[in-house]
């Protein structure tokens, strides 16, 4: 379809004011922050989309839809714009962003049966803030929570610093609305449980919109408790030994909504005033007053079991400073663009997985061991750790970070550094029996292995895509591999 | 036109380990960068390359071999050869015994520039390239931060150098020594993706004292004419914390800090 049709195509279904062509927000909504350091560089490869639209309206959204399924135009839903593994990157020459800017009302904040809806476009730090007046949380803390939108955050299964007492996104939802590429809206009713068949939310809530367009969330909320939250924090001689302290937390049924052990590394970048090149493991008990009380008495419980492995107790007031500057905002967004204009560096990467207790620090040192003795830029390496954040009953993840020189050319970086270290983390993890994505999302750049990640199960992954896309307009190359998007990851 | 540029790998300063006995940098465990005076003057020459390819370039460093691998990824740039002076018995060298060894290469070697940084990050004498301007006797500029590359072809430069912050202009016949300060007219190129595996070790040359053949009185610390008379290591004292809040008072607490102390 040639631009002009598009266009008119668009202007027959929205005012002139809701549809942008403007050159330098295409480039923008051309790729997301996993090609920062190439976007800022002006050196990406991609195609930009034809236009980005702001429908009012579930309504528009189902007309915008149904006239990309019809005229098979790729479409990027996107919301909030803070995706970090390609999910919003555009590998079409005819795609159309729709951005969710203008749904952005909070619809009912319902106290007695604890629940908000909101439109798909409210920031989430907005939300948080009106509920925090009120005495109410959402309990979701994404570090992006200042400038994530609530449509992303469900469509990209979303985690929070403090998921291990509130849970994941996924565990948030109560109910939602969704548009599908043939302009079906489905509206998820808002109930506390039922069984009513498989619980249908699962297909929407993580789908990084390669099924459906989300326009509507329901969340829980949760009594807000500042006053009583207790940090405890210990330097402990090796990562396998805060694993266990973690997992003995965990598993005597305590839920700190914080629970981190990060590696000497690590720990060196994000403490460096204490950690002393020790690894450190930090909680946040909080909660109703018994409730903190408890957790906390339970974490040091924990820790008094592994003594031998605690080097030293971390200053509480440390801990909590941490804790009250960990946000990123737009301003630390616009910084790191601005640095990587001047310098030929930028914040590093990550790559998040999961894993059972027994398995994690085994990823864990093979990746270590892997990257030190296989990666061929390893003396580029300025930072190489990983710290565990988010934790279950039956185990954890583990964040892998990393940083280094930049020695090639932006539109080379990728090849260079990130993908490299990404395969060795990714098959390191597949190979074990974990998770390759523990709450980033597949976007573009792990599609490769999202048939090994899912083994036999891929079959209902595939069902899905047939059913609710069959043209394959809805987000190209998001989650599900494709021949034709290669071209861009290699 | 054959240049040489002179490189040191100096190492992260945040890092770097003291040998108090012997009073020398330890470098053989530290963090190695290129300086960033001799990048600069390494991109001037790689500039110059690139307008005129019939140039050669080759540059020269002396360190421990643990340089190497960051030694080769400036071959993978447009520069032909590279030579490494690496022999324990240099260990210790101060800026005279380093001139004197790097002397012994060069003075068999036919030049028409010598391109090199004018400070270190970790020496910041500037000793170096005046010294073996002095040795092989040669004209020597320092804090050159441009240059007219026609004429610097044609055998006779214009010069502009930082003189205190006025930029001054020489004219300099061939051969010279050029001695740049860091600059963002001269940047270095990017290694392209295909290059980085590149296997460049047909272009690098290691050469110890058995080619050079100094006396051992006139090389590491026994050739060295600075003597250290004391040294100390900067002790970190624990000052008392203050906590402040980001709010107003909390930054009228900071403003007054930093305007007490002279920062603002």
């Amino acid at each position: 379809m040639e631009t002009k049709d598009l266009l008119k195509g668009l202007r027959n279904l929205l005012n002139e004011e809701q549809i942008n062509t403007e050159e330098e927000n295409l480039y923008d909504a051309s790729a997301d922050r996993y090609k920062k350091y190439a976007k800022v560089r002006r050196v990406l490869d991609v195609p930009m989309p034809k236009a980005i639209v702001y429908p009012n309206s579930a309504e528009e959204v189902s007309k915008l839809l149904m006239f990309c399924n019809e005229n098979k135009i790729n479409v990027i839903p996107r919301s909030g714009k803070t995706a970090t593994e390609g999910g919003l990157e555009n590998w079409k020459e005819n795609t159309l962003v729709i951005d969710a800017k203008n749904l952005n009302k909070t619809i009912k904040i319902d106290e007695y049966n604890m629940q908000a809806t909101v439109q798909a476009g409210v920031v989430l730090g907005d939300m948080e803030e009106e509920l925090r007046k009120k005495g109410y949380t959402t309990g979701h803390s994404p570090q992006s929570k200042p400038v994530a939108k609530m449509g992303g955050l469900v469509a990209t299964r979303s985690i929070g610093q403090l998921s291990t007492l509130y849970g994941g996104i996924e565990d948030m939802v109560v109910g939602l609305e969704c548009v599908f590429p043939d302009g079906h809206i489905s509206r998820i009713k808002n109930v506390s449980r039922r069984a009513g068949g498989p619980d249908i939310r699962h297909i929407v809530i993580g789908n990084e919109g390669s099924l459906c367009y989300i326009t509507e969330v329901t969340v829980k909320l949760f009594k807000y408790f500042p006053e009583n939250n207790e940090f405890h924090g210990f330097l402990v001689k090796d990562m396998d030994s805060g694993i266990k302290v973690l997992r003995e937390v965990m598993v005597n049924g305590y839920r700190p909504s914080v629970a981190r052990c990060y590696s000497e590394e690590d720990a060196k970048q994000h403490f460096y005033h204490f950690s002393k090149d020790h690894c450190v493991l930090i909680f946040m008990a909080e909660g109703n007053q018994e409730i903190a009380e408890a957790t906390g008495k339970g974490i040091e419980k924990a820790a008094a079991k592994f003594q031998d492995s605690i080097i030293e107790k971390v200053d509480s007031q440390l801990l909590e400073e941490w804790f009250e500057n960990l946000n990123w905002s737009q301003q630390d967004i616009d910084d790191e663009y601005e640095g990587m204009l001047e310098n030929d560096s930028h914040s590093g990467y990550t790559t998040e997985v999961s894993g059972d207790w027994e398995t994690i620090i085994k990823i864990y040192h093979n990746v270590m061991k892997r990257i030190k003795e296989e990666y061929h830029r390893v003396e580029d390496l300025t930072l190489l750790g990983g710290h565990s954040s988010h934790s279950y009953i039956n185990g954890t993840n583990m964040y892998f970070v990393y940083n280094y020189e930049i020695h090639c050319a932006p539109e080379d970086e990728m090849r260079v550094y990130h993908h490299p270290l990404q395969r060795i983390i990714v098959e390191e993890t597949l190979k074990l029996g974990g998770s390759m994505c523990h709450h980033h999302g597949i976007g573009k750049f792990r599609n490769e292995w999202t048939k090994n990640e899912h083994g036999s199960a891929y079959y209902m992954l595939e069902k899905l895509k047939e059913t609710f896309d069959p043209n394959n307009i809805m987000n190209f190359g998001t989650i599900y591999p494709q021949k034709e998007g290669e071209k861009y990851q290699k | 036109m054959k240049i040489i540029c002179l490189v040191k790998f100096v190492p992260d300063l945040e890092k770097i380990q003291f040998d108090k006995k012997k009073n020398v940098l330890m470098r053989e465990n530290a963090r190695l960068s290129i300086n960033p005076d001799d990048e600069t003057a390494l991109a001037a020459a790689l500039k110059l390359k690139e307008k005129y390819p019939e140039t050669v370039i080759e540059i020269l460093s002396m360190g421990p071999r643990s340089v190497a691998r960051k030694f080769q990824d400036l071959l993978r740039r447009d520069v032909d050869k590279g030579i490494l002076i690496s022999d324990p018995l240099y260990v210790g060298s101060d800026t005279y015994a380093t001139s004197r060894i790097l002397t012994a290469y060069l003075k068999h070697k036919k030049v028409d520039w010598i391109f090199t940084g004018t400070h270190s990050l970790d020496g910041d004498t500037s000793h170096v390239p005046a010294q073996i301007a002095e040795l092989l006797q040669m004209d020597h500029l320092n804090n050159v931060v441009n240059f007219d590359k026609e004429k610097l072809m044609e055998g006779t430069a214009l010069i502009r150098v930082d003189s205190e912050g006025q930029i001054l202009e020489f004219r300099m016949d061939l051969p010279g020594i050029l001695s740049f300060e860091k600059s963002r007219e001269f940047k270095m190129p990017y290694i392209r993706y295909e290059d980085f595996q590149r296997d460049v070790s047909d272009k690098v040359e290691i050469l110890t004292n058995e080619e050079l053949q100094l006396s051992e009185e006139e090389v590491g610390l026994s050739g060295s004419m600075t003597e250290v008379s004391r040294t100390f290591m900067k002790e970190l004292v624990n000052k008392e914390s203050i906590t402040v809040k980001t709010d107003d008072e909390g930054i009228e607490r900071v403003y007054e800090f930093l305007k007490e102390k002279d920062y603002i």
